[in-house]
């Protein structure tokens, strides 16, 4: 079974690979699918002579029996509501109420911020739906989209700053969110970890993270790629040329608008008392179709299905690894990390929370369905190395870097929409978003956990006040310290490429060291040979995330006048 | 109420460095990038569970 084991999960890992460096062409839903048979049927080959085929004919059963049904249904639920409110001109309400915002006192700034932040706030079960529905909002600002209020920079770093956000905003989703996977295995311990023990350290890092991958995009992307955002700047005009784009919603979006969110309260503080979450969403769906007379072609449009079909494929080639020994390899092999002595048990969780920004796939969902079980184990539930408190601050670490992580992704992750939106190439946001994931939001994310979360759903040491004061300081020492890594990082950047990239490269290990330092922190307090392994597994971490953000950008081609010289008509 | 201070001043703080970023450097489009992350935090936190 242990040879089993290895052999299962060098061959999910190969596959992941060849996948991500593109060797193999295929989605990777289709590759988790062709991994999962593989293994099974070497699975059932081992099994034939260890067990004999009543061993061979368990072996689907197990596989299916680590499916876990709920966060699907949970997505799928939550991906019909938002189907309902996209369908319905929800989102065409919301772009007149920003509209009006804009008037306000506020202004066009405090606007800009509430927009940039609507995706986490929405808490949508994938960030796609939104980014979908407002990202052309966003463009409007601009030269080209007609209202001609935003620079060129301004938009790169608006429309970059809303993708960082809403390809996160999809882990503290409390309708069928990633991090329900976390919460799921938290509830062995923490009775009331369904109510959502990981959605405020996700949101809370994902606020700061979002705010320091707008920084890094103004200071160090746009320098390092200068010429690869094909959007067209503001040309100097005359103020009464600036145009006001009438935005209008027909009455059925302003009150699908509403029966999303009241949905969404009744899902989250559940005043009716204790019901399914998939029963609160799909009866808004439906009051949302017969009020707002959505046909169901409508409603099919809105609906994303790469995230179920990612997370059902992730869940599969989960149960197959379960099944066949897979997990108790991976285990095993991370448990002998800890026994180098410079990286310890400290060392390999700072690698293993940013294992999904080294590894970024189309979905989030594919790996930590993988991944969340192993995590689980390394607490006291098999191999103790933490206890429950210091698994859930670990938890609440991964599970942002994870949700994020789809945000860099070249398979057809989030962020290639933000790309296809400012024109730019593709890996233009790359680094700022991988950097946004793993330097700000991993450790934050941590710190949040540890001092007031924790407090809350475990109350053994109810000192809030203390606490809130010491999470101000490690925030504003965490953002104190980015920002003046990025100013450095942003003052030696010249025009020499693989110097630009050398000095991306310093940026990303301080802060990788960093962070993993502040994940040993965080769990084991001030102590010297732990901070010193995060550190040194904070370092490695970011340096394998690092080398994969790109040198330089293929050339952007220059628009040519139409009709193109040479194919000009006679 | 300590969720809610926590992401008052989290807002507060991404708010004024999104409008830092975006360009909006005076002190009243700072200021307004500060009101409008308070209002973000503040929204963010009642959908919290307490």
């Amino acid at each position: 079974m242990e040879v089993l084991g290895y052999l299962t999960l060098i061959i999910f890992v190969a596959l992941i690979l060849l996948s991500l460096f593109k060797y193999i062409n295929l989605p990777v839903q289709t590759v988790l699918v062709l991994t999962t048979l593989i293994i099974l049927v070497v699975g059932a080959a081992f099994r034939v002579f260890s067990q004999g085929w009543q061993g061979v004919f368990l072996l689907p059963n197990e596989m299916v029996g680590g499916i876990i049904l709920h966060p699907i249904t949970a997505l799928l639920a939550g991906l019909f509501l938002a189907g309902a409110l996209s369908a319905s001109g929800g989102f065409d309400a919301l772009k007149v109420i920003l509209n009006w915002l804009q008037k306000t006192p506020i202004g066009l700034a405090g606007t800009l911020v509430i927009i940039i932040m609507i995706p986490v706030i929405a808490s949508l079960p994938c960030g796609r739906i939104i980014a979908a529905a407002l990202l052309p909002l966003l463009f409007a600002f601009g030269m080209e989209g007609g209202m001609k209020i935003l620079t060129k920079p301004q938009l790169i770093v608006l429309i970059g700053a809303f993708g960082r956000n809403a390809f996160g905003s999809c882990g503290p989703s409390p309708i069928g969110g990633v991090g329900q996977i976390g919460e799921g295995f938290l509830g062995a311990h923490f009775a009331t970890a369904a109510d959502g023990i990981l959605r405020a350290p996700q949101a809370f890092s994902l606020f700061l993270g979002t705010a320091l991958v707008a920084l890094f995009l103004k200071m160090i992307t746009m320098k390092l790629y200068p010429e690869d955002v094909t959007l067209k700047d503001l040309s100097p005009e005359k103020e009464e040329d600036k145009k006001e784009v009438k935005i209008e919603a027909p009455f059925k979006g302003y009150l699908s608008l509403i029966i999303f969110v009241v949905a969404l309260l009744v899902a989250i503080f559940q005043p009716l008392g204790k019901m399914p979450v998939q029963t609160v969403l799909v009866v808004g769906a439906i009051l949302t179709i017969i009020l707002c007379r959505v046909t169901i072609q409508d409603l099919m449009g809105g609906i994303i299905l790469l995230p179920v079909a990612a997370m059902a494929a992730g869940f599969m080639a989960a149960g197959a690894l379960a099944a066949t020994g897979g997990f108790d390899a991976l285990g095993n092999v991370l448990k002998s990390l800890t026994l180098i002595p410079f990286l310890g048990i400290a060392g390999m969780l700072a690698i293993f929370v940013q294992m999904q920004t080294i590894l970024p796939l189309s979905c989030s969902r594919i790996l930590t369905a993988a991944l969340v079980p192993v995590l689980y184990l390394f607490g006291p539930a098999k191999f103790n190395l933490i206890d429950w408190n210091q698994l859930a601050i670990v938890m609440s670490a991964y599970m942002i870097n994870a949700t994020t992580s789809c945000g860099s992704s070249p398979l057809g992750g989030g962020g290639m929409m933000v790309e296809g939106q400012m024109r730019a190439e593709s890996g233009y946001i790359r680094g700022a978003y991988s950097f946004g994931a793993m330097a700000i939001m991993a450790p934050i994310a941590a710190i949040y956990m540890k001092f007031l979360n924790l407090s809350i759903f475990s109350p053994d040491d109810p000192e809030l006040v203390r606490n809130l004061w010491i999470i101000g300081g490690y925030v504003v020492a965490i953002v104190v310290l980015n920002i003046v890594i990025i100013k450095v990082m942003s003052f030696f950047l010249t025009k020499d490429i693989v110097r630009n990239w050398g000095f991306q490269l310093a940026g990303f290990l301080v802060m990788g060291a960093i962070a993993g330092a502040v994940l040993s922190l965080s769990l084991y307090g001030i102590n010297i040979v732990f901070i010193i392994q995060g550190l040194i597994g904070g370092i490695i971490a970011s340096l394998i995330i690092a080398l994969m953000t790109p040198k330089s950008l293929v050339p952007v081609k220059k628009e040519e006048p139409y009709p193109a010289p040479g194919l000009a008509r006679e | 109420m300590h969720t809610i201070i926590a992401f008052l001043f989290a807002g507060a703080l991404s708010g004024g460095i999104i409008a830092f970023a975006l360009d909006m450097k005076t002190p009243k489009e700072i200021l307004q990038g500060v009101v409008g992350g308070i209002i973000a935090g503040f929204l963010m936190a009642m959908m919290l569970p307490r």
